[in-house]
């Protein structure tokens, strides 16, 4: 019986999408392009600097830069910084997803929870989360913790939102068969409810990780006498416009490599979504 | 043979909606099912057969009347009556392997003998060399296969199934039918078994109930002695077919209907 059932409907079974002749030409352009455009960007700029078009007080050229970020790891300086910084990020990240998700899940799964703080939930994500940093220096004073706040509060809201609309579309049929199977309390929770809803939970951290860099350095600026944001202030203090836009570019740099990591693992996780080649 | 289903009276209105008058799905329904008994409900979409498989596998409450599983009121969902969807309702985002183990712990059979009754149930199925897979990449005639491998799994006395096969192709449906009777001709389970079609009603099942709506009422209940292997282009076949499409077609308004299953 078993034979004759794969003869019979195994050949409905997905095919792999065949690459077209066209496709095949971008796979060569597309990576060429990506690494291509930025290194022609950086060339140009170069020039431009070296040759005067562009001044270099005003906007210092990539060579002048690479020197700068090479002292900067030869010293020490750019890995004390960068771990200082991560420290915060970390933090401020890991509370505000785990509040997010958490109040996201009670304000999905309990319509008495959504009542409850529906309001106040969106009266206080419209508030632009950098304006709390005054509030955020007279309550913690200067150092790690008002820039913790500051990123909890950018990134609490977008996790507790995804979170929600997750829960929310979380297809009955799902619920209906796991209940009948016998699935109740954790196991149902963790395998069906948040399974679900964790594409949606991913774009909820991916968007929080880019605002949590933004306002860790927003923080940092301000109200933290260490980190890249610090150093970024303190460049700008003493006119060092080559160390500025250094880091500047390096904050740039590591919000696109943790966004890459981000979508590696997201990518891993969601390997369900994807067609039979994912 | 004791009853392992005893419905009476069971009533269902769907209050009024959106100025819409309410809807009888149910009007008091007697039907008792014997234990390893295979029933085929039949009936027009909109008789009120969801609705009556919906209230036997917990998922919703009868107005009136009642719904005894082995003599216990149904007071909710559970592994006892393992449901099949027509919409398979596997979790995609488990592989074939982790459906099943899924299926056992929910249903507290998760014990140190279920990898093996998961591969031989899987084998069974003819889905061991996919237990990698997750559920899109497989047929719709395999998915049904592991929807109902999970629920031989856990075991339920009690098969729930409604209309499991109706979004398959002509030749996947009639594999799938014909397994259905050799998993029930082993294992001898109850199978309550919805469907619109009379043809696949008249394959399947030793006793057929026939539907009709507004209000949700049964008008046919007749067991079915054609003997197995059955065939679908026999004469017997047919005439039985006849049989019950006359029987039913005064409450269809259908004048001079002849044995043709796309009018149910
Ligand atoms: N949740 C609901 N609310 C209102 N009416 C419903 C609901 N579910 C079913 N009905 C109505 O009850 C009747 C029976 O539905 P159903 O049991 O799904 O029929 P079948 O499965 O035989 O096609 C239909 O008229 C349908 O529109
Ligand atoms: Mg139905």
């Amino acid at each position: 019986m078993v034979e004759q059932v794969r003869v019979l409907d195994g050949h409905t079974m997905a095919e792999p999408a065949r690459q077209k002749p066209a496709a095949a030409a971008g796979a060569i352009l597309v990576p060429v392009l990506r690494i291509g455009v930025p290194v022609a960007l950086l060339v140009l700029w170069e020039i431009a600097v070296r040759a005067g078009i562009i001044p270099a007080r005003f906007f210092p050229a990539p060579s002048a830069l690479f020197a700068e970020i090479w002292a900067d790891l030869l010293s020490g300086k750019l890995v004390v910084d960068t771990l200082s910084s991560l420290n915060r990020l970390v933090w401020g990240l890991s509370i505000g997803v785990v509040l997010g998700v958490a109040f996201g899940m009670a304000m999905a799964l309990w319509r008495q929870v959504d009542a409850a703080l529906g309001v106040t939930v969106h009266v206080l994500r419209a508030i632009p989360p950098i304006t709390w940093i005054g509030f955020s220096i007279l309550w913690f004073g200067l150092g790690n913790r008002p820039a913790i706040f500051l990123i909890v509060l950018g990134t609490v809201f977008p996790m507790l939102l995804n979170t929600y609309a997750g829960v929310k579309q979380v297809d009955v049929i799902y619920l209906r068969a796991a209940r009948n199977l016998g699935a109740h309390g954790f196991l149902l929770f963790r395998d069906v409810v948040l399974a679900a809803a964790l594409p949606s939970i991913l774009t909820g951290l991916r968007v929080s990780l880019g605002l949590a860099w933004i306002l860790m350095v927003v923080g940092e600026l301000i109200a933290v006498p260490a980190g890249l944001g610090d150093t970024l202030m303190r460049a700008q203090d003493y006119d060092q416009t080559d160390r500025m836009l250094a880091y500047m570019i390096l904050i740039g740099f590591y919000g696109y490599l943790s966004d890459l990591l981000l979508a590696a693992v997201s990518h891993r996780l969601l390997r369900w979504q994807r067609g039979i080649e994912g | 043979m004791p009853a392992i289903l005893d419905i009476s009276g069971l009533t269902k209105v769907f209050p009024a909606r959106h100025g819409r008058a309410p809807v009888h799905a149910l009007k008091h329904i007697n039907l008792m099912l014997d234990e390893g008994d295979f029933i085929a409900v039949m009936g027009p979409s909109g008789c009120g057969k969801s609705t009556l498989l919906n209230i036997v596998a917990g998922f919703d409450r009868q107005d009136d009347g009642t719904c005894l599983v082995r003599d216990r009121p149904v007071s909710g969902p559970g592994p006892d009556r393992g449901m099949v969807f027509q919409e398979y309702a596997l979790f995609p985002w488990m592989t074939v392997e982790r459906n099943m183990i899924f299926a056992m712990r929910a249903a507290g059979k998760y014990n140190a003998e279920a990898p093996a009754r998961i591969q031989a149930t899987l084998e069974r199925m003819g889905l061991w060399q996919f237990r990698q897979s997750y559920p899109k990449h497989l047929s719709g005639g395999m998915r049904q296969r592991l929807a109902i491998a999970r629920i031989l799994a856990i075991d339920s006395p009690m098969m729930l199934m409604d209309e499991p096969f109706g979004a398959l192709d002509a030749l996947t449906r009639a594999v799938l039918q014909a397994n259905l009777v050799e998993l029930w001709q082993e294992t001898r389970k109850t199978v309550l078994f919805i469907t619109h079609s009379v043809d696949e009603a008249l394959f399947l099942a030793e006793r057929v109930i026939v539907m009709t709506p507004r209000p949700g009422t049964i008008v046919l209940d007749r067991r079915i002695d054609l003997k197995r292997p059955r065939d679908v282009t026999t004469p017997e076949f047919n005439d039985l077919k006849r049989e019950i499409l006359t029987m039913i077609s005064p409450s269809l308004h259908v004048p001079g209907l002849h044995a043709d299953e796309s009018v149910i």
